[in-house]
């Protein structure tokens, strides 16, 4: 986490801040974490009230109460729907990163037009909205009975990410030499050896990145799923959360209760990110800087 | 609170027999005399063998046998329903999947509709005969259905006398009253009986510096519930029924309704934000004594709100009439409703699960807070309650199906929704012709294809 | 390079290709189809139109006031997040205590789903008894209903998003700002550059490579906004905060619209297109460099 000693000290030299400007430094930095923590603030804040506390949402509350946190545990579809979201990370995870990793090698290293071309075709692909195909993914996932199974949807899913992760990966392929491949071609290693050999060690700083990326995003989609995951059972934590948010006709909101949800539901996902921060944010630097 | 609500009943629920109970037939008395024992469970067994008796008695014991329910409910109610189905597991040893698809139902079933693969009981949510009808079994020689009341009758009655679903609580939708805030304005509520005089209340309601009402726009409930009182019943400015049914209605008249709710906005009724907020910020607020009527509603907001604050004095008056000597009018809509796919594989098992339901649905409509339909219902829900006030006050209100389950076409719900967020936005004269022109377009294309449907 | 290892090569990408061909191009072939119909969705009963659907677009205000939503979500946030970014990574660059803490707090909110993002910032920016409101009222501020206009919606949901996802902008400037030798910076303040000249005219042109993945994943984000538009404020007041790919799954579930949901999802299709061709011979060229 700490930069060098050397670099640091060439930081002070051109950023050497004076006792007054370095108050002003920790205002600010007060106030950013403020801002980035208010909405943590008011989920939590709401999440310990009783259903029937009406104080303004600012202030805490009357009285407290970790009820909403028991039930959240014990009578809601949360827990369960814990089961569904990583499953369905881990199968678009894994679809998305062998297809996508191989196919990237494949590409950077084909050359030729035909390759230009899948590529030009692929950068397409990667900025088209996958709802804008909502009717036609849909009505076809219907038909051919894919609705409510978490590996359709992880395919869907994976195919929709899948042009993304190709044009990071061959992005990243085409930087390391080819010089490296052809040594190992000479030595006699057939084009998969050098993949594994030659390539894949080198591609781990990227995969981490992209895995992250990717499953932050499985976990955290939304659209899809509402629409191919119909079946409680089925649920994954973001759509069950968001049903605790929506009431049907003439049901009294549970506010409290959708806000404990909230909670528990963030909870894994913000301590993995602080155990993971080094892979996280570092990784993130390292995978740019390349 | 319940509890109380509980207790109360029990004293109160033997000695009131309601209007909409009278209808029930002799056959009940054993039940009734169970419930007063306060044994709901006893009474559930007691039932259970009772419908055995004309089948064989293995009927009962469907060990091994799955079915699929879907369902809207959420919150109170849908807790109370999934006691039901523990019930009816323990009891028959059927296996019973829920699906529990909340908001998402309608959408759910449309795609389930289109491939043909429905839930083997699902409900039917007021669209028994509209939309769901031809992937309904009938169940008019169920025994309950001879014990459904006229009020249930009314509503998923076929004209040909078939009825496709259980409807075990019946919304009864009025104008809510938030009672405190009109006495602290010096509103007497029941004397209210057109629009008029509804405006007036309000100019006091304002006067004493509340919100006199809480309608939003992000529901079509603001447009469309209140709009029979102009258009169809009985003493009602237009008398439009004929040409709205058969398709010919030119809509030219919608617009004294959109005159009308224009004196909302003009006068300032309303709140600020109607057209960004929704149902729960309206209970909300009513629950801190802040608003006085929301108008076309169902008794299940008045329910939520005195969850939200006990102390709170709630009542329904029924939707003003147009014009002096108008009809005073409340819908019955289908509530919690159970039907069964014609194609079910299970359909012993789905007939047996609904008489399990019909002789325990008490317990759903003490918490949806709406009007009981059956026998079995002894628990007197707050909607009930606020009925029979309402009723003692106003004699003669009329009931009728929700105006546009009744009237409109499959569809235009979602259209009026649309239709209300612009009026809210812009109350124009050239705002309104463009409400109307869309309404009027989207009436004629539903028309039509409700008429290809058949 | 042989023909038969050429051919091996490109051959290892038919899975992705066959993954998207099936997820994406063959829905795309049926959301054409089913654009030429009416169609509610689930009937069985499709009835053709030529091109009547399409001509209806032109006369569709919301699918205009979503087009230009969906470009201001697109633009928009990428030039929020960028310089909300760029800020934060000039701050956070600074060296005081905490300053990885501080780091750590700005790049969490993109961990968090956008569907529980939403729900919970309803709650700060509602007109009555939401948290910022609260707040102003300590100073004696009335109430403000923020989300009165379509604008004022589209305004907070672009600033949220961006100040959601500016971590990674943050990250890839942090990256930026760490790995520019110090040396160019050195050298441009002896030449008597002031400290932004010397930002502007060093930091920014080497941190080119960077800015431009931030540029292209700040936009396919922002053209896909979905999520937090459904908390925050259900595509109202009056349907004038929709992007369209809400607009999409309205007319297809809520409005019973399926053939011209389709419509505008093949509309929405070509816009990307026409955006998305200038960015993509952007990238090309960038690959080159490499």
């Amino acid at each position: 986490m700490k930069t060098s000693a050397s670099g640091k000290t060439k930081m002070k030299e051109i950023y050497a801040p004076n006792q007054k400007v370095k108050a002003g430094v920790y205002i600010i930095a007060a106030f950013l974490v403020i801002l980035y923590l208010l909405p943590i603030y008011v989920m939590l804040n709401q999440s310990f009230r009783y259903v029937t506390d009406l104080t303004p949402r600012l202030y805490l509350p009357e009285k407290w109460t970790l009820e909403n946190y028991i039930e959240a545990f014990t009578s809601s579809s949360l827990i369960g729907s814990f089961k569904n979201s990583i499953v369905l990370v881990a199968e678009v995870c894994a679809v998305e990163i062998v297809l996508g990793g191989i196919a990237a090698y494949g590409l950077a290293r084909a050359g030729g037009k035909v390759s230009t071309t899948l590529r030009t075709f692929n950068i397409c692909i990667m900025m088209i909205p996958s709802l804008s195909l909502l009717v036609g993914t849909y009505s076809l996932m219907v038909k051919f009975h894919m609705v409510n199974k978490i590996w359709a949807l992880a395919l869907q899913t994976a195919a929709i990410g899948m042009s993304s992760t190709m044009f990071f990966y061959t992005s990243f392929i085409i930087s390391i030499p080819k010089d490296l491949d052809e040594a190992a071609a000479i030595d006699g290693a057939g084009i998969f050896r050098t993949f594994f050999t030659i390539i894949l060690p080198q591609l781990k700083p990227i995969t981490v990145t992209r895995l992250i990326m990717i499953a932050v995003g499985a976990w955290n989609s939304y659209a899809m799923p509402s629409y191919l995951l119909t079946d409680t059972s089925k649920s994954t934590v973001i759509l069950t959360v968001r049903k605790a948010f929506y009431t049907a006709y003439g049901a009294v909101q549970n506010v409290p209760l959708a806000c404990a949800m909230c909670a528990v539901a963030l909870l894994p996902v913000i301590l993995l990110y602080i155990l993971l921060q080094r892979y996280i944010i570092e990784g993130q630097l390292d995978s740019v800087s390349k | 609170m319940k509890k109380k609500w509980a207790r109360t009943t029990a004293v109160f629920c033997l000695a009131v027999s309601s209007l909409m109970l009278s209808a029930c037939g002799s056959g009940t008395s054993a039940e009734t005399t169970a419930a007063a024992a306060d044994t709901e469970a006893s009474s559930g067994s007691e039932a259970a063998e009772e419908s055995s008796e004309g089948e064989a008695s293995g009927t009962t014991d469907f060990s091994g046998r799955e079915i699929e329910i879907a369902t809207y409910l959420t919150g109170d109610t849908l807790a109370a329903y999934k006691e039901v189905i523990a019930g009816f597991e323990s009891e028959t040893g059927v296996k019973v999947t829920l699906d529990e698809y909340g908001e998402d139902y309608e959408n759910t079933m449309k795609i389930r509709m289109a491939s043909n693969d429905l839930p083997d009981v699902f409900e039917t949510h007021g669209w028994s005969l509209i939309r769901y009808k031809e992937y309904l079994t009938d169940l008019s020689g169920e025994e309950w259905a001879d014990d459904l009341n006229d009020a249930a009758l009314g509503v998923i009655q076929d004209t040909d006398g078939k009825i496709y679903t259980l409807m075990t609580t019946g919304s009864c939708l009025g104008t809510a009253v938030n009672m405190d805030v009109c006495e602290a304005a010096g509103v007497d509520p029941w004397a209210i009986e057109t629009w008029d005089d509804f405006n007036e209340a309000c100019d006091k309601i304002k006067a004493a510096g509340y919100t006199p009402i809480a309608n939003y726009f992000t529901s079509a409930g603001a447009l469309a519930n209140a709009d029979g009182s102009w258009l169809s019943y009985e003493g009602a400015v237009y008398n439009d029924n004929e040409a709205i049914l058969n398709g010919t209605w030119d809509w030219a008249d919608f617009k004294t309704i959109l005159d009308y709710l224009q004196t909302w906005f003009d006068n300032g009724y309303l709140y600020e934000d109607c057209g960004t907020i929704g149902q729960t910020d309206a209970i909300e607020r009513c629950a801190r004594n802040e608003c006085a009527f929301i108008v076309g509603i169902g008794t299940s907001y008045q329910t939520a709100v005195v969850a939200l604050n006990p102390d709170v004095t709630m009542a329904m008056i029924p939707i003003c009439a147009s014009q002096e000597g108008g009809a005073r009018f409340c819908g019955i809509g289908e509530g919690a409703s159970f039907g069964i796919w014609k194609d079910t594989e299970e359909m012993d098992v789905c007939k047996a699960f609904l008489n399990y339901v019909a002789e325990n649905a008490d317990g759903i409509n003490a918490a949806a807070g709406e009007i009981s339909t059956l026998p079995s219902e002894t628990t007197k829900s707050y909607g009930m309650q606020m009925m029979e006030e309402m009723e003692s006050h106003y004699p003669d209100v009329f009931y009728d199906n929700l105006w546009d389950r009744k009237y409109m076409p499959a569809g235009m719900w979602s259209i009026f929704e649309v239709a209300a967020g612009m009026f809210c936005e812009d109350q124009s004269e050239e705002s309104k012709q463009e409400i109307i022109e869309y309404l009027r377009e989207n009436y004629q294309d539903l028309y039509a294809a409700a008429q290809e449907e058949g | 390079m042989d023909k038969r290892k050429k051919g091996i090569l490109l051959s290892l990408s038919i899975p992705a290709f066959l993954l998207i061909f099936i997820f994406m191009i063959v829905p795309l072939g049926n959301a054409l189809r089913v654009s030429f119909f009416k169609w509610n969705g689930f009937s069985q009963n499709m009835r053709f139109i030529g091109l009547e659907n399409y001509l209806s677009l032109f006369s569709d205000k919301v699918f205009w006031r979503s087009t230009a939503n969906t470009f201001v979500y697109g633009f928009g946030s990428t030039l929020l997040q960028n310089i909300f970014g760029l800020s934060a990574a000039l701050f956070v660059n600074k060296q005081f205590k905490g300053r990885n803490f501080v780091r750590l707090i700005l790049y969490m909110p993109i961990m968090i789903s956008g569907v529980i993002m939403g729900a919970i910032q309803y709650y700060i920016f509602s007109y009555d008894n939401g948290v910022l409101n609260n707040f102003l009222n300590l100073f004696g501020i009335e109430d403000i209903y923020w989300m009165k206009s379509g604008v004022g919606s589209v305004l907070i949901i672009t600033l949220i998003n961006s100040w959601q996802a500016m971590g990674f902008c943050m990250l890839i400037y942090l990256a930026g700002l760490q790995n520019i030798p110090k040396m160019y910076q050195e050298a441009a303040r002896l030449d008597g550059a002031s400290k932004w000249q010397a930002f502007f005219k060093v930091d920014i042109p080497l941190l080119m490579p960077a800015i431009t993945t931030a540029v292209i994943t700040n936009l396919i984000g922002g053209f896909k906004l979905y999520d937090i538009i459904v908390t925050l404020t259900n595509g109202g007041p009056n349907r004038k905060s929709l992007s369209l790919s809400y607009y999409i799954s309205l007319l297809y579930f809520n409005d019973e619209k399926a053939g011209y949901s389709s419509a505008v999802g093949i509309a929405l299709f070509v816009i990307i297109f026409i955006v998305a061709v200038p960015i993509n011979r952007y990238l090309r060229s960038k690959e080159v460099e490499f």
